[in-house]
């Protein structure tokens, strides 16, 4: 029986995949929209195992900062030179004037085809100057920081443990490089000792995870008519609930978590909502705290004493989000990432919020307290029955069960904000970034340089050894979403990764799921429009 | 090994070939955008360097294949005539004859080097012809004199006819001995033996045992030569056809590719004007040392090898160095845009270096602190070595040579307008040096002298600063490290050649040496009255004057009266100040008054010539007496009115001139002339000078000092209501030569009106050429006493200029940056915001940080070099030093090094000295500052100065208002009580030590303030985060800056303002995160 959901739902942007029409239906953006769905009588219960991958994002203990910064950049190019190197020899093996391999960009020699591995880095004059910064004129105020650090003077630059050498050419330019990247470079080394590009690549995606995906029962093989229905379980990812912001947008969040906890819409809603497995908060879940202060000597005066001692501060915000916290994981699992604007550390990666924080909620076994970035294992399972109706004679006793293995990798958007900055869009976007620090295997190559992160000594912990099932960027300017697929002939079935750029949900009021089983995603928008308006559609809901 | 891995594949040009290398046939040339971005490394710098000079020019890895001089085509001396621009005009002897003759070296304009040697000019002087002195006596008394000492050294006695420049006396003509003598160095001897200290016998026509004066003995044999040929310094020479004698290449005692003979008196010396005023493309070599020194001890020459020497060779007038080569001692990875030159053996490698200087033959060798470290450390390394030809640097080759052979003396300068200083002199044959340190030191007034801080004030960069002790372990490394080390090594030696050319120093330096007349060698060397002198001298001679020499010892330590200052009425003034000048006063009073040595009078010539005062001579305010224009024009002002005709001449040129090297060439000439012009009075009033006149200089000051009185009061005279005028004129200060003027108006174009009305009539009223100039308006102006005063700076009533402040405590060395930046932030926000009330919230605020320890230590540090062991007082920096080294031998300051330090809380009573301690340090052990010390000693005079004379008594409540009572002091982790101290964690909202029955385990608060965690929490991890990011910014910028990703940051450049900030970033970072920790253990 159709039926109307009040919920707004905004139109999928970006999708690669085929949609399933169960899945989503597409409306013009903007419109207010009825979703049909049929209803299902199966009823399954998905139970939720959760794994860490790899804790890498974890700080040591006692953490030191007694290391420089040169240590991540030896570490990760050691990471990744042999992923790059392997790449570019397949790739470039065949190339006339048969190039030679260089291990030194140092070793290069003069009008020589040769490619050479190593570190980008892109000089900028634009990039933000603590020199600068230190030596200003206290009484003028600083200029905004700049929203794009490229510019017509910028210098690229390949850098290994022997030196660096002068990247030039087309090539170089439209690679769409960012500082940090490890890169394999075909060229020639001109008479000025600049390195000539005539191709660059990079790592390629990273395998799978091996225990990703769907594990199918055997059962289900045999007998195809038989199929279970098909389990839709979603996560649900929002970020940028900004909590104590000046507008605020407690309505929302309200609907938000009365549509996930259940009690919202109509019995269509309540089965998305059954279905999503878990929540994630990526990032920003509270407003910066607005200090009342307008007067512009204080703010220099803030500058100087570095931490202002009277900062205002009302526990509200927090005590809001731990209620709703409280109420979100008595049903499912949530997890919680700190973003750039919450109180967390300012560097990457951000360290958990101390649970004690949340109140009541800390004590709940299903909330969690993340890294930003993360790593997720989600493994589901559905462990009861199907309903009656459906049930076969043959499937009932195997009682057809069906593995979900889904590693997720979740960063509250910071790396992806950083490495915007460097390249001008058109033609790059937050989306083919994302997509790109995929392809590089390291999801924040502009740390250390222009984004802030700890100086680990023996491992860069933004090196993807893997590829996730699932990428989730935070606090992204608009939703986009996208699918990237590996693209190894050879590889006994197609493997893929969704990649999905969530937004504020403070601006746009957007719950993202995505589909466990198929990767699809659906957006879930709670009123735009006019606060008061919605807040009257949903109570004439609850009736 | 190591080492032989990783030997370049690279070809390497060794030194000597200069054979070019094939061109590439390959070229894909590149253009780059060029930016001059502070953050670049200078590998890249290099590497641009490469490509500016133009793919295929040059194909040779950093200039490698044309170290040589252009070729020299034939040239023949009967029918071409050698043009070059002489450099330097030194002494020497025929090393055939042994006769006495000068060398003039010099490069044509074309690259080529000359040595020419000049002949038959030889020394002279005079002395009166005592009375009884027939003409027939000179034979005899040359005889005598050639007796008495032994020898044969006066060659001819010649009577001449001359006047005493000292004095007037009338207008005869008076006869004067003139004594040719056949050496320069037996000169002294004649006139001091013999003749000055009244040993001549001579048919008892000198009085027995008393002086007798002589005229122009004194003067060095090379400006002697100078002046008679009137050749002026760096001023080109043409030698016609067949005028000289090109030696042939076996008699060469140079390396000089052309070598001549020529008399004297044969060829031409053109004045540097007009198309003389170029400049001949002379190779200038900028080059810098390194050394791996051992740990702590500041590198000595018998036990620490020289392990880099980088080198820039550019030529005068382009913008980019033609040769840029490293030696390296060992093996050092490629640099792109340099040539390497990698060496196993240290003698070899320093025996090559000779071998390129040879080659290249650089006429100017400039480096920083060249001429007190390098030189000598070169030469004392080899000679350690063994190395026995390197020492041959200059351009006289040869076995002779040894006899004028480099060698290094010490030399102690005194002057007072540059102060004390002890240096060394390393002599190069031929070439000119230029210690840009030393210019530095000589022209511009610096909180630091370091490479670094001139950089960052000239060149707006930081400079990495890698310690000595860093440098033998890079040294010790591969062939990477060593690589890095050339590059820190290439780039001070690119930084001087820098400097050289932003600051102009060796074309106003040319120009200098050309409107004096002395030799460019001498303007680092000697001071300002060899310049004057020479000018004197060459005047004097045209006129017929002979110079007398007065004898060592007469300088007497008295002191005249200086210039008046008008009382200073202290205050801040919001109204316009207009500012009348007279420009150039000292000059245009002594033309003014004609007050010259020629012109000097004393009673007897008065009575004796019956002069009419007035008419005939004038008194000064001074009571000296100087002779009128109309019995004789003085040569002083002679002097200096062609010094202000030919500086308005290169004025007038400079606005036409359109040529960018042109204009430079202008502008400094009219500088040097400027100078010029002022360093002639202080030539009469130096003392200890060579020719001190008191009359002249008390009488100049006198003239000025009624000078001022009298403007002030026409000016006040004039511009009152009882003359119509809307108020009454002030003037509020004066000094030397500016009048400080309220007139009233509060429009800034009134007041400029006024002031050009008021600067005219007030001219009328003065002799010519004294001119009262108006030349600017300060609005606001705060005048706190004399000689210090801040003010905006208007000349145009649109905007204001800049801000301009006079002897307020921005560069003091031994204060720390704390008290300028407080100092420059009050005058700018009293000045330019106008806001007064403003600058005292911002002091209140700084002084409540410094109380409450939140002031950045870098801000706190104060430097002083270590400069010898053993000071006679204690003080703060030898004392740390001693301390340093007992602490950790390895990193305590060497000698030499400089010596930061912060003072610290101490016992009660201790002295300052005894309080110094390294910042390092202090951050590592959380010592509490003594931020007393820096309110009381550093801050309270220089903002006691500013603030009073707008707040008057109030002001010392910015010292102790409420803003002082919160004090926060660091508990400190060493030293004293703290041994027995236990610690205790408190609670982090009331401080409440945290024990077992008030709180968690570990946890961050107590159980009363259990309700505020949330606040508490969200306040430390905003302070962390802050903390984050600061640590973060500063290191990623130190790794800019070093332009490596990959390799650590070396630099412990002092001067940075980012060096302490960087050290206690790391501290503070994991200070915070470790109290955020304790966030996580607790209940909340």
């Amino acid at each position: 029986m159709p039926k109307c959901g009040k919920y707004r739902m905004e139109k999928q942007r970006h999708f690669e995949a085929p949609i399933s029409s169960k899945d989503i239906a597409i409306f013009p953006a903007q419109a207010t929209c009825t979703v049909i769905f049929e209803p299902l009588e199966a009823q399954v219960h998905i139970s939720y195992q959760l794994h860490r991958v790899s804790n890498d994002s974890t700080l040591p203990h006692v953490s030191s900062y007694k290391h420089q910064f040169s240590n991540i950049y030896f570490t990760r190019l050691t990471m990744l030179r042999k992923a790059v190197e392997q790449r570019a020899e397949k790739r470039w093996k065949n190339v006339a004037g048969k190039p030679t391999y260089v291990r030194r960009v140092l070793d290069v020699v003069k009008s020589q085809l040769c490619w050479i591995v190593g570190t980008v880095y892109i000089d900028m004059p634009l990039k933000p100057n603590v020199l600068q910064d230190i030596g200003r004129d206290h009484s003028i105020a600083p200029p905004p920081p700049p929203v794009k650090f490229n510019s017509d003077k910028d210098v690229v630059m390949l850098e290994d443990e022997s030196g660096r050498i002068t990247l030039v050419g087309e090539k170089v330019k439209v690679a769409c490089l960012v500082t940090g990247v490890i890169v394999a470079v075909l060229g020639v080394e001109t008479l000025n000792g600049e390195f000539e590009a005539i191709d660059v690549s990079i790592a390629g995606l990273a395998p799978f995870c091996e225990n990703g995906g769907e594990v199918e029962d055997v059962m289900n093989t045999e007998e195809p008519d038989s199929l279970p229905p098909q389990i839709d379980e979603y996560i649900g990812i929002v970020s940028g609930l900004q909590i104590g912001s000046p507008s605020p947008i407690d309505a929302q969040i309200q609907m938000l978590v009365e549509f996930l906890v259940g009690e919202a819409g109509g019995p269509e809603d309540r089965k998305i909502a059954a279905q999503v497995s878990c929540l994630v908060i990526a990032g920003n879940s509270l407003a910066i705290p607005i200090s009342k202060e307008t007067d512009k000597d204080d703010k220099k005066d803030r500058r100087f004493k570095k931490a202002s001692s009277h900062a205002t501060f009302s526990p509200h915000p927090a005590a809001m989000l731990a209620a709703h916290l409280l109420d979100l994981s008595s049903v499912l699992p949530v997890h919680i990432l700190p973003g750039p604007d919450d109180p967390a550390g300012a560097i990457l990666p951000q360290q958990p919020f101390p649970r004690a924080m949340f109140g009541k909620a800390s004590s709940s076994e299903t909330f969690y307290c993340e890294t930003n970035p993360v790593w997720l294992n989600i493994e589901c399972e559905n462990t009861k029955h199907l309903p009656p109706s459906k049930r076969t004679s043959t499937s009932r006793s195997k009682s057809s069960s069906l593995h979900l293995k889904r590693n997720i990798l979740i960063t509250s958007g910071q790396p992806v904000l950083d490495m915007y900055k460097y390249l001008s869009s058109p033609p790059s976007t937050c989306l083919s970034i994302a997509m790109s620090t995929l392809m590089w295997q390291h999801i924040a190559p502009t740390a250390p340089d222009t984004l802030w992160c700890h100086p680990f000594r023996d491992r860069d912990p933004f090196v993807l050894h893997q590829t996730p099932d699932i990428y989730v960027v935070g606090n992204a300017p608009e939703f986009a979403t996208a699918l990237v697929r590996s693209g190894d002939e050879d590889a006994k079935k197609e493997q893929r990764c969704r990649v999905v750029l969530v937004p504020s949900f403070a601006e746009t009021g957007l719950l993202v799921l995505v589909n466990l089983r198929t990767l699809n995603v659906r957006c879930v928008g709670f009123g735009l429009e006019g606060t008061s308006a919605m807040k009257k559609e949903l109570d004439s809901e609850k009736e | 090994m190591e080492v032989d891995r990783a030997v370049k594949r690279r070809k390497v040009t060794t030194a000597g070939s200069s054979s070019s290398q094939p061109s590439q046939s390959q070229s894909q040339s590149q253009s780059q955008p060029q930016s001059q971005s502070q953050s670049q490394s200078f590998a890249d710098v290099l590497e641009r360097l490469k490509v500016n000079e133009g793919a295929g020019m040059n194909s040779a890895e950093g200039g490698a294949d044309c170290w040589a001089r252009p070729a020299l085509p034939p040239v023949d001396e009967s029918r071409d005539a050698l043009v070059f621009q002489q450099i330097d005009v030194e002494p020497s002897t025929d090393f055939g004859t042994g006769a006495v003759m000068l060398r003039m070296f010099g490069v044509t304009e074309a690259g080529h080097s000359v040595l020419a040697y000049v002949t038959d000019f030889l020394p002279y002087f005079y002395i009166a012809v005592p009375r009884g002195f027939q003409n027939d006596d000179k034979e005899d008394f040359r005889n005598h004199i050639n007796t008495s000492l032994g020898g044969s050294f006066v060659v001819n006695i010649e009577s001449v006819q001359r006047r005493n420049l000292w004095g007037y006396r009338g207008d005869d003509w008076v006869a004067f001995l003139k004594l040719t003598i056949c050496d320069p160095k037996t000169l002294p001897k004649v006139r001091d033996k013999y003749i000055s200290q009244g040993e001549c016998h001579f048919q008892s026509l000198f009085p027995i045992g008393q002086a007798v004066s002589t005229f122009e003995s004194n003067i060095p044999y090379a400006l002697r030569f100078m002046i008679d040929t009137k050749v002026v310094g760096m001023n080109w020479i043409e030698i016609p056809a067949g005028k000289y004698k090109i030696m042939p290449d076996k008699e060469k005692h140079s390396q000089c590719q052309v070598e001549l003979r020529v008399r004297y008196d044969h060829f031409i010396s053109h004045a540097p004007e007009g198309k003389w005023s170029k400049v001949a493309p002379l190779r200038i070599l900028s080059f810098d040392i390194e050394c791996a020194g051992r740990k702590g001890i500041f590198p000595e020459p018998q036990m620490d090898p020289v392990i880099q020497i980088a080198n820039m060779v550019t030529r005068q007038g382009d913008s980019q160095p033609f040769i840029r080569n490293i030696f390296t001692l060992n093996s050092c990875s490629h640099i792109v845009g340099s040539q390497v030159l990698s060496f196993k053996d240290e003698g070899a490698m320093l025996q090559a270096w000779r071998d390129f200087i040879e080659e290249a033959d650089p006429d100017v060798v400039i480096g920083y602190n060249i001429s007190n470290f390098d030189f000598p450390y070169l030469l004392d390394r080899a000679k350690h070595l063994k190395a026995a030809k390197f020492p041959y640097l200059g351009r006289i080759k040869s076995m002779f040579s040894q006899l004028l052979a480099l060698f290094v003396k010490d030399t102690h300068f005194s002057s007072k307008a540059y102060g004390q200083r002890d240096s060394k002199e390393t002599v190069l044959d031929g070439r000119l040096q230029l210690d840009i340190l030393q210019f530095m030191q000589r022209e511009h007034k610096l909180r630091s002298y370091t490479l670094n801080s001139v950089c960052a004030q000239f060149l707006g960069e930081q400079k990495e600063d890698v310690h000595h002790s860093v440098i033998t372990e890079l040294q010790n490394g591969t062939p990477e490290s060593r690589r890095r080390l050339a590059v820190y090594c290439l780039k001070d030696a690119y930084l001087p050649q820098r400097l050289l050319d932003k600051l102009m120093c060796f074309v106003n330096y040319i120009e200098m040496s050309r409107v004096t007349g002395v030799p460019f060698n001498f303007l680092l060397s000697r001071g300002q009255s060899i310049k004057v002198l020479s000018q004197l001298f060459r005047k004097a001679n045209e006129e017929g004057y002979v110079v007398p020499a007065l004898l060592k010892g007469e300088g007497t330590d008295e002191q005249y009266e200086g210039a008046t200052v008008i009382e200073p009425k202290k205050g801040y003034y919001d109204s316009p100040i207009a500012t009348l000048d007279f420009s150039s006063l000292y000059p245009s009073i002594m033309m003014a008054h004609n007050l010259c040595y020629t012109t000097l009078l004393d009673k007897t010539t008065i009575d004796r010539l019956q002069l009419v005062k007035d008419v005939d001579y004038i008194q000064t305010p001074n009571n000296d007496f100087f002779a009128t224009t109309s019995r004789r024009k003085g040569l002083l002002p002679t002097v200096l009115e062609d010094l202000i005709s030919a500086r308005k001449r290169a004025k007038a040129d400079l606005k036409k001139e359109t040529d960018p090297f042109k204009c430079a060439v202008l502008d400094g000439r009219q500088l040097a002339l400027k100078i010029s012009a002022n360093s002639v009075y202080g030539f009469t009033g130096a003392t200890i000078g060579k020719l001190p006149c008191l009359a002249i200089s008390s009488s100049v000051t006198s003239y000025g000092r009624q000078m001022i009185e009298k403007t002030k009061q026409e000016v006040e005279a004039e511009y009152c209501v009882a003359n119509g005028h809307d108020h009454n004129a002030e003037v509020i200060y004066g000094d030397t030569d500016s009048v400080m003027v309220k007139f009233g108006p509060a429009e800034l174009t009134k007041v400029m009106a006024l002031g050009i009305e008021a600067a005219d009539l007030v001219t009328a009223r003065f002799v010519k050429p004294i001119k009262l100039e108006f030349e600017k308006v300060y609005f606001p102006y705060l005048l706190i006493s004399k000689k210090r005063y801040a003010g905006l700076y208007w000349t145009k009533p649109e905007k204001y200029d800049k801000m301009d402040s006079k002897g307020i405590e921005t560069v003091r060395r031994d204060n720390c940056r704390l008290v300028s930046t407080v100092i420059e932030t009050c005058l700018h926000k009293m000045l330019i915001d106008r806001d007064v009330k403003g600058a005292e919230d911002y002091t209140k605020r700084v002084i409540s940080d410094l109380l409450q320890n939140k002031v950045d230590m870098s801000q706190l540090v104060i430097t002083k070099a270590l400069s010898k062991a053993e000071y006679s007082g204690k003080q703060a920096h030898v004392e740390l030093a001693g301390r340093m080294k007992q602490r950790d031998a390895g990193s305590a300051p060497a000698l030499g090094d400089r010596v930061a330090y912060v003072i610290v809380k101490g016992m009660k009573g201790a002295a300052a000295y005894e309080k110094s301690e390294d910042p390092l340090y202090v951050l590592e052990n959380n010592i509490p500052i003594d931020t007393k010390y820096y309110l009381d000693n550093q801050l309270s005079k220089p903002l006691m100065r500013i603030f009073e004379p707008i707040l008057g008594e109030k002001a010392s409540s910015l010292l102790s208002g409420g803003h002082t009572r919160s004090i926060q002091i660091a508990t400190p982790t060493v030293g004293g009580l703290m041994k027995f101290a236990v610690k205790t964690v408190t609670c982090l909202g009331c401080k409440t030590p945290l024990r077992a029955n008030n709180s968690v385990k570990n946890g961050a608060v107590c159980n009363n303030c259990r309700p505020k965690t949330a606040e508490l929490y969200q306040r430390h991890v905003g302070t962390a985060s802050e903390m984050q990011v600061r640590f973060s910014r500063l290191w990623t910028q130190c790794q800019r800056c070093q332009g490596s990703l990959h390799q650590d940051v070396l630099c412990s450049s002092k001067d940075c303002p980012i060096f302490y900030m960087r050290k206690k970033a790391q501290k503070d970072v994991e200070d915070a995160d470790a109290v955020l920790e304790r966030f996580d253990l607790d209940a909340w």
